[in-house]
């Protein structure tokens, strides 16, 4: 039995539909990231799982027990916002001891469980503090040591690194993975920040417009996403154009003005859009029959990848490697690419 | 160029602060005045202060004053905040047309609005009363309860509500625990208003006070007709140390005018 169920959500919004029929599940344990744009409906899907929401049509189901009108302070579900939500009136003991306050729970005990989810946090004695002498990274912290605190069923987290710079939400990520791990709780990610999401999950369910593009492993999403807009909302997908063909020996391939790559896709032959990750090209500087010719326009130094962005033939394309590999490429050079057919994704036009 | 300009800037800074300050300290030099009317030559004495004390009328009118505001500042806190709240679960349309409803009496004058009550209260047969005059000035002074407070939950961040309904809070403790602490400042903003409206309140007053009882507005009003003395000084001097101290108390708590009277839409994370 699945720890979370969510089954067939839908909501509207002023006349505008949010939720068009949102079904998944979480195990006990599992790490669920809710990935997709602003607007698609992931925040809302998130309120009403925990109550602050009630759906037009639908179900949510906690351990096989249907909760979807329960009022949000009977569900036993912890969650973190993206803004922390701390009550700035009260110190960081006095935040984090609440939910067990609410529950009547013995001031020694609170006093002793408190210490143990800061500890848990690594923010021990921090408990006087107040909560405006916080940095962002302490009062995440905080926010998440008092959803935890009262061991709640489920934890949901909604956006809980964007206010965050670069560096801290790097290293909160992983932390939130451990103490997450630690625990053992159910927990679902809301995020619109692809890398997030693959770095944290266990599963993502991407979503789109009020439903669900793709839910699966973060290593499937990102190779074998279903359409378009999966493969390019994750990582960074060239999108051309062009003419798939079967070729006498079975083989397939995908052609378009000046280009060729062998492809392993299912689809029917006829006009269809392709995809292909810049990292996954092999690059060298002969030609061989099944490579395609390259021509260098512009050198991008990011650090640890470099980018080539030039044109395949009438196409636009944009390659990218380990820097060392490419010190040696040069704009204005003409070099020869080959992919793994697995790796050339092609969708039928719509 | 700019020397010359800041110069200018300065100058004029202190004529208008001047404009503003000059009249308060005549008032308060006067009190000092032993000559009557205010009249030159100036002899320095302390006997208004002991007159005030002992033989004034002006004294019991200012208690009753103080009571009286104090009790309508008050009911109109709790009303007020209470309309404030209720507004942010309206559906945004109906809030606007009752903010608006709520806010005419601060574009009625106060002469209309007295003239009208009294007029409605002798028609219903209650007349001049205490009560009359109590309600008459809660709705004169309701209007800036509610704006104060409203602005402060424009202002706020809602989700720690939220936040603590996940935690189990009930509405109740909601409000208690995490709602008001967020709009003490409006709350306090708004009481102050009320309470320095209601005291100023002539027009209301003098119109639905019941006959014999004078507030203080009504009192100074009956003397300048029966003969000005400089104990009214004396009580304007007073009045003027005691709401600098208490300026400055809230000052040292932490709170600002900028803070509590902001009725701005900008959100932001600052405590007050």
């Amino acid at each position: 039995m699945s720890k979370l169920k969510v089954e067939d959500i839908y909501k509207t919004f002023d006349g505008k539909e949010v939720l068009k029929g949102i079904s998944f599940d979480a195990q006990e344990g599992e790490f669920v990231s809710l990935l997709g744009p602003s607007g698609c409906g992931k925040s809302t899907m998130l309120r009403i799982i925990c109550g602050l929401e009630t759906p037009d049509k639908g179900s949510v189901m906690v351990s096989g027990q249907v909760i979807t009108y329960q009022k949000p302070e009977k569900r036993n579900i912890g969650m973190v916002f993206q803004n922390y939500a701390l009550f700035p009136s009260m110190n960081v003991a006095k935040n984090v001891g609440y939910g067990l306050k609410m529950k009547h729970v013995p001031k020694d005990e609170i006093a002793r469980r408190v210490g143990e989810a800061l500890e848990l946090v690594h923010l021990s004695g921090y408990e006087k503090r107040p909560i405006g002498k916080l940095s962002g990274g302490e009062q995440q912290r905080v926010a998440l040591a008092r959803a935890l605190v009262v061991k709640p069923d489920i934890l949901l987290l909604d956006e809980p690194l964007s206010a965050l710079d670069r560096k801290i939400r790097g290293e909160m990520q992983v932390e939130i993975r451990n103490i997450q791990q630690k625990v053992g709780i159910t927990t679902i990610f809301v995020t619109h920040d692809q890398e997030e999401a693959l770095t944290m999950s266990d599963k993502i369910i991407l979503m789109n417009g009020g439903k669900i593009e793709q839910a699966g492993e973060p290593w499937n999403i990102y190779n074998r996403p279903v359409s378009i807009f999966a493969s390019d909302f994750l990582g960074k997908a060239n999108l051309l154009k062009g003419t798939l063909k079967t070729m006498p020996d079975g083989r397939k391939a995908v052609s378009g003005q000046g280009w060729s790559f062998p492809t392993n896709t299912k689809v029917e032959d006829g006009k269809v859009q392709v995809a292909v990750r810049g990292e996954q090209f092999e690059l060298c500087r002969e030609n061989n029959k099944e490579a395609t010719a390259f021509l260098i326009r512009q050198k991008i130094f990011v650090g640890t990848t470099c980018r080539l962005i030039g044109s395949i033939g009438e196409d636009v394309l944009e390659v990218s490697a380990i820097s060392a590999e490419m010190e040696r490429f040069i704009p204005g050079e003409t070099i020869y690419l080959t992919i793994k057919p697995d790796n050339v994704l092609c969708y039928k036009e719509d | 160029m700019n020397k010359g300009f800041n110069c200018f800037l300065k100058v004029w800074m202190f004529l208008g602060f001047a404009f503003l300050y000059l009249p308060i300290l005549v008032i308060i030099v006067m009190s000092f005045n032993g000559t009557a009317y205010g009249m030159f030559p100036f002899q320095f004495t302390v006997e208004w202060y002991s007159y005030l004390f002992t033989k004034s009328e002006l004294l019991p009118a200012t208690m009753l004053s103080l009571k009286f505001s104090l009790t309508v500042a008050l009911t109109a806190v709790v009303v007020g905040t209470m309309a404030a709240f209720g507004m942010q679960y309206m559906t945004p349309g109906l809030g606007k047309k009752l903010n608006t409803i709520l806010q005419l009496p601060i574009t009625i004058p106060w002469l209309v609005q007295g003239v009208s009550l009294l007029l409605l209260l002798n028609l219903l047969g209650i007349g001049r009363s205490y009560f009359g005059m109590f309600c008459g000035n809660i709705i004169c002074v309701l209007p800036y309860v509610v704006m104060l407070v409203l602005g402060r939950f424009a202002m706020a961040d809602r989700t720690p509500e939220a936040a603590a309904r996940l935690l189990g809070a009930g509405a109740l403790r909601v409000f208690f625990d995490v709602t008001m602490p967020m709009i003490v400042p409006g709350i306090l903003a708004g009481g102050m208003m009320a309470f320095i409206v209601c005291f100023n309140s002539f027009c209301i007053q003098y119109y639905l006070a019941p006959f014999g009882v004078r507030t203080l507005p009504v009192e100074v009003f009956t003397l300048i007709k029966t003969g000005y003395k400089a104990d009214l000084n004396a009580l304007a001097t007073l009045m003027i140390l005691i709401s600098l101290a208490a300026i400055i108390l809230l000052n040292r708590l932490g709170y600002s005018g900028s803070s509590l009277f902001s009725t701005g839409a900008k959100k932001g994370n600052d405590k007050l």
